[in-house]
C-alpha cells in the first residue's frame, strides 16, 4: 500500500516535472515564431527599400553607368 | 514521586496543552482570516506573482500595388517608457536619456518628474537608441514593443496611400478610407511564470482575434515613381505652385498613378503641413481652360451638328459678344473644326458651341461625368461645380465652350478623357482592386463600373483623330508626342480668378494636358496638371512634356507595341516626314489588340463569362458559389443565364466553350 502511494506520488511529481518544461518549452517555441515572423517582416521591409525603384535607378546610372535605352534601341518582339 | 510533584507534573502538561490548544485556536483564527476573510483578496495578490498578461500589438495590414510589391507594411518597433517615481537621480537621468536619444533635456526631466505613474519618453525608437540607452542602466525605465507603420517607396504614391497615426489608426488617404479592413486587433494573453519571471504556460487569447485585412491596389509603383519624378521636374522647372499626374487605364478606370507636388514622405508625415498631404487630383478643382473643348467637339459630332471638314469663320481673333470681345492666341480666318481644335481657336470653340447649343453643351458635360463626383474610393472628393443654364449670363453662356465658368477636378478631366479613349464609356475610377486575408484569399474584388455611355464608339474614334492633330507640329502641344507611338490630347491654360479682384488674372494660370496613347488603341489615358507656373504658362509649353515623358515610360513598361517601326529602318524622307508628325507617311504597325470594355459585375448577379478560359470560369463560379455545367473546350462563347441576370437559388450555370478559330 505504501508503495503505491510513493509511486503515486513520485508519477505525480514527474507528470508535473515534465508538464512544466513542456511549458516552458512551448513559451520557448512561441516566442521563437513571434520572433522569426517579426524578422521576416523586417526583412520584407529591407527588401522593399532595396528595391525602390528610385534606389535602383540610382544605383543602375551612377555604378554601372546604366541609361534607359532610347526609343531606336528598343525591338519590341510581338 | 511524592504527590505533590506529581500534581506539579500535571498541571504543567495542562498547561502545555492549554498552550498548544491556545496557539492552535490562534493558527486556526488566523487561517480563518486569511484563508475566509482576506482569501480572495490575498488570492488575487499571490496570482499577481505568478501569472502576468503579455499584450501583443495589432499588426496593420500590408499594402501592396498591382504587382504585389509592398506599399506600406508596419513591423514591431521598440518604445521607451518610464515610471517616474522609480527614477531616483532624475536629472542625471535626464541628461543621459536626451544625449542618447537626440531629445530636449528639459522635456525629458519634465516627463521623469511627471506626478503620472507612467510616462513615454519616447515612441518607436531606433536600434542604436536601444542599445545606447540599455547601456545606462538606469533603474524606472522600460520598453515595450509597438507596431510601427513603414512606406518604403517614400513619397511615391504617398498622396493615395496616405498614412496611418502612432495608433496605428488610417489618417489620409486608402489608410483611412480603408482603415476598418486594415486595422488589426490587440491580443491579449496571460501566462503563467516561475519565480524568475520566465514563462510557463499561455492562457490563451482573451480577446477575439481579428486578423486585419491586405489591400492590393491598383497602383503600379514603378509608374508612380516615374509619374513623381517627371512631375517634381516639370514643377521646379515651371516654379509652379503645385501638379498633379493621373495615369489612368481607360478600358477599367485603374489609376494606375497618381502623382501629387508638393511631395511628402509618408514615413515623417508630421514634419509636412497638412495642404502638402492632401490629394490634389481629387480635392482641388479648377477651370479646365481649353480642354473643354474636347468635350464640345464630342458633343457636336455626336449631335451630328458638325463634322471634321466644317468650316467656321474665326474672325481674324476677335469676336464681339455684347460688351465684350473674345480674342483668340492668332488671328485665324476660316478654319476646319479639327483645325479649330489642333489651334485651339476660342472664336472656332463658341461657334461650334452655338450650333451645338447651350443646354445640349451642358447636357454633354453632365454626360461626362461633370458636375459629380466620379465615385472614386477615395475621400474627400470633390465634385466641382457646374452651374445651372439658367443661371449663366450671355458671356458665361458662350466662355463655357472654351472652359470657363466651370471647375472641374483633375480625375474628373481625366475620366472625361478616358471616355474618348475607351469608344464612349464613363467608367468609375477605382485604386483597391482586391482586398485580401493574411492567406493571401480574396476576401473582396473590385471590377471596373461603367456608369453610362456618353457617345458613340464612331463619335469617340472620329474625335480621336482629331485630337491626334493637337500633338502633330503645328498644334499646340507638339511636345506632347511620344517617339514611336501615337497620340492624341488637348491643352488648356486656364486663367484663375483673382480672389481679390473677383476677375480673370493675367498672371495666374493652370497648364493642363490631358491625352491618351497609343491613340489608335488607348492603353493609358495621363492627365498632367501645373497651378501657377511661373514665365510661359501654357499647357503645351509645360504639362505636355510630362505627358511625353510619363506616356512613353509607361508603354515600355507595359509592353504595349510600338505604333511605329524604329525610326532608323526608314528612308530618311519618311524620318523626316516622322519628325513632322505626318504619322500617315509612316506605316503604322497593325495592332492586333482592340479596345475592350469590361462589364461590371454587379454583385448578386450572373458574371460576364464571354471570351473566358474554363478555368477562369470556375475560379468565378467558385468565388460566386455557383454550380457550373460546361458544354465543350477553349472559350466561352455563350452562357445560360445571361449577364447581370440575378443569382437564383439553384446558382447553375451552363457554359458553352469553342475552341478560338
Amino acid at each position: 500500500m505504501l508503495f503505491l502511494f510513493l509511486l503515486a506520488g513520485i508519477s505525480h511529481v514527474w507528470v508535473n516535472f515534465n508538464r512544466t518544461q513542456i511549458g516552458y518549452s512551448l513559451s520557448r517555441t512561441k516566442k521563437e515564431i513571434g520572433q522569426i515572423r517579426e524578422h521576416n517582416r523586417k526583412l520584407k521591409l529591407e527588401i522593399a527599400s532595396l528595391k525602390s525603384t528610385e534606389r535602383l535607378e540610382n544605383k543602375a546610372g551612377k555604378e554601372f553607368g546604366l541609361r534607359y535605352p532610347l526609343p531606336q534601341q528598343t525591338v519590341f518582339l510581338p | 514521586m511524592r504527590i505533590k510533584d506529581k500534581r506539579w507534573i500535571r498541571i504543567r502538561i495542562y498547561i502545555t496543552g492549554a498552550c498548544f490548544f491556545l496557539a492552535f485556536c490562534i493558527i486556526c483564527f488566523r487561517a480563518y482570516q486569511l484563508q475566509i476573510l482576506r482569501g480572495s483578496k490575498l488570492s488575487s495578490l499571490a496570482e499577481k506573482d505568478y501569472t502576468g498578461k503579455l499584450t501583443l500589438t495589432s499588426q496593420r495590414g500590408t499594402i501592396f500595388d498591382r504587382n504585389g510589391k509592398e506599399l506600406a507594411l508596419s513591423i514591431e518597433v521598440d518604445s521607451l517608457y518610464c515610471y517616474p517615481e522609480k527614477v531616483t537621480d532624475k536629472r542625471n537621468a535626464a541628461r543621459l536619456l536626451a544625449r542618447a536619444l537626440d531629445l530636449d533635456k528639459r522635456d525629458v526631466l519634465k516627463k521623469l518628474r511627471s506626478s503620472r505613474p507612467f510616462a513615454w519618453i519616447k515612441r518607436k525608437v531606433t536600434p542604436e537608441e536601444i542599445n545606447s540607452v540599455r547601456g545606462l542602466h538606469i533603474t524606472g525605465i522600460g520598453f515595450t514593443k509597438e507596431s510601427r507603420r513603414y512606406y518604403p517607396c517614400m513619397e511615391t504614391g504617398a498622396h493615395v496611400i496616405g498614412f496611418a497615426s502612432q495608433d496605428n489608426r488610417g489618417l489620409e488617404g486608402i489608410e483611412l478610407k480603408y482603415n476598418r479592413y486594415l486595422e488589426g486587433q490587440e491580443e491579449r494573453f496571460s501566462r503563467i511564470h516561475d519565480a524568475l519571471g520566465r514563462p510557463l504556460v499561455f492562457d490563451g487569447s482573451r480577446t477575439e482575434k481579428k486578423d486585419p485585412f491586405n489591400l492590393i491596389l491598383t497602383l503600379d509603383k514603378d509608374i508612380s515613381y516615374k509619374a513623381q519624378k517627371a512631375l517634381m521636374k516639370a514643377v521646379r522647372r515651371s516654379r509652379a505652385r503645385s501638379g498633379v499626374c493621373i495615369v489612368m487605364r481607360p478600358q477599367t478606370g485603374e489609376i494606375l498613378a497618381m502623382a501629387v507636388a508638393p511631395e511628402f514622405n509618408p514615413n515623417i508625415f508630421w514634419e509636412y503641413k497638412p495642404y502638402e498631404w492632401r490629394n490634389r487630383a481629387i480635392t482641388d478643382c479648377f477651370e479646365p481652360g481649353s480642354t473643354q473643348k474636347t468635350f464640345l467637339l464630342a458633343g457636336a459630332l455626336e449631335e451630328g451638328v458638325i463634322s471634321p471638314e466644317t468650316v467656321f469663320d474665326c474672325e481674324k481673333g476677335e469676336h464681339a459678344i455684347g460688351k465684350f470681345i473674345i480674342h483668340d492666341s492668332r488671328a485665324f480666318g476660316m478654319l476646319k473644326v479639327s483645325e479649330i481644335i489642333k489651334f485651339s481657336s476660342n472664336i472656332g470653340a463658341i461657334k461650334i458651341g452655338q450650333r451645338l447649343g447651350t443646354e445640349s453643351f451642358n447636357y454633354y458635360l453632365k454626360r461626362f461625368g461633370f458636375g459629380e463626383q466620379t465615385g472614386i474610393d477615395f475621400p474627400g472628393e470633390r465634385k466641382g461645380i457646374l452651374r445651372p443654364i439658367r443661371k449663366m449670363s450671355r458671356i458665361g453662356k458662350n466662355t463655357l465652350f472654351f472652359g470657363q465658368g466651370i471647375s472641374v477636378s483633375p480625375l474628373q478631366l481625366a475620366m472625361a478623357f478616358g471616355v474618348i479613349a475607351n469608344g464612349g464609356h464613363l467608367m468609375r475610377p477605382y485604386i483597391v482592386k482586391s482586398i485580401v486575408d493574411q492567406s493571401g484569399e480574396t476576401i473582396r474584388n473590385f471590377y471596373p463600373f461603367i456608369i453610362r455611355d456618353v457617345i458613340s464608339p464612331e463619335t469617340a474614334k472620329q474625335v480621336r483623330g482629331i485630337l491626334e492633330g493637337v500633338v502633330r507640329k503645328g498644334g499646340t502641344a507638339p511636345k506632347a508626342a511620344i517617339k514611336r507611338y501615337s497620340a492624341a490630347g488637348k491643352t488648356g491654360t486656364a486663367q484663375k480668378v483673382d480672389p481679390i479682384k473677383k476677375i480673370y488674372s493675367n498672371k495666374k494660370f493652370v497648364a493642363i494636358f490631358g491625352g491618351f496613347t497609343p491613340s489608335d488603341s488607348p492603353a493609358l489615358v495621363i492627365l498632367v496638371a501645373l497651378d501657377e507656373p511661373k514665365g510661359i504658362p501654357y499647357g503645351g509649353t509645360v504639362a505636355a512634356p510630362v505627358f511625353s515623358d510619363v506616356g512613353y515610360w509607361t508603354l515600355n513598361h507595359l509592353n504595349v507595341a510600338p505604333s511605329f517601326p524604329p525610326v532608323t529602318a526608314l528612308s530618311a524622307l519618311k524620318a523626316k516626314a516622322l519628325r513632322a508628325g505626318q504619322q500617315d507617311l509612316s506605316h503604322p504597325i497593325e495592332r492586333k489588340e482592340k479596345i475592350e470594355v469590361l462589364r461590371p459585375d454587379f454583385p448578386g448577379s450572373i458574371p460576364d463569362l464571354i471570351g473566358l478560359g474554363v478555368r477562369d470560369v470556375l475560379k468565378k463560379a467558385k468565388q460566386l458559389g455557383l454550380r457550373v455545367v460546361i458544354n465543350g473546350s477553349g472559350m466561352v462563347v455563350k452562357q445560360v443565364p445571361e449577364p447581370g441576370t440575378p443569382l437564383k437559388k439553384d446558382r447553375l450555370l451552363t457554359v458553352t466553350f469553342r475552341p478560338p478559330a
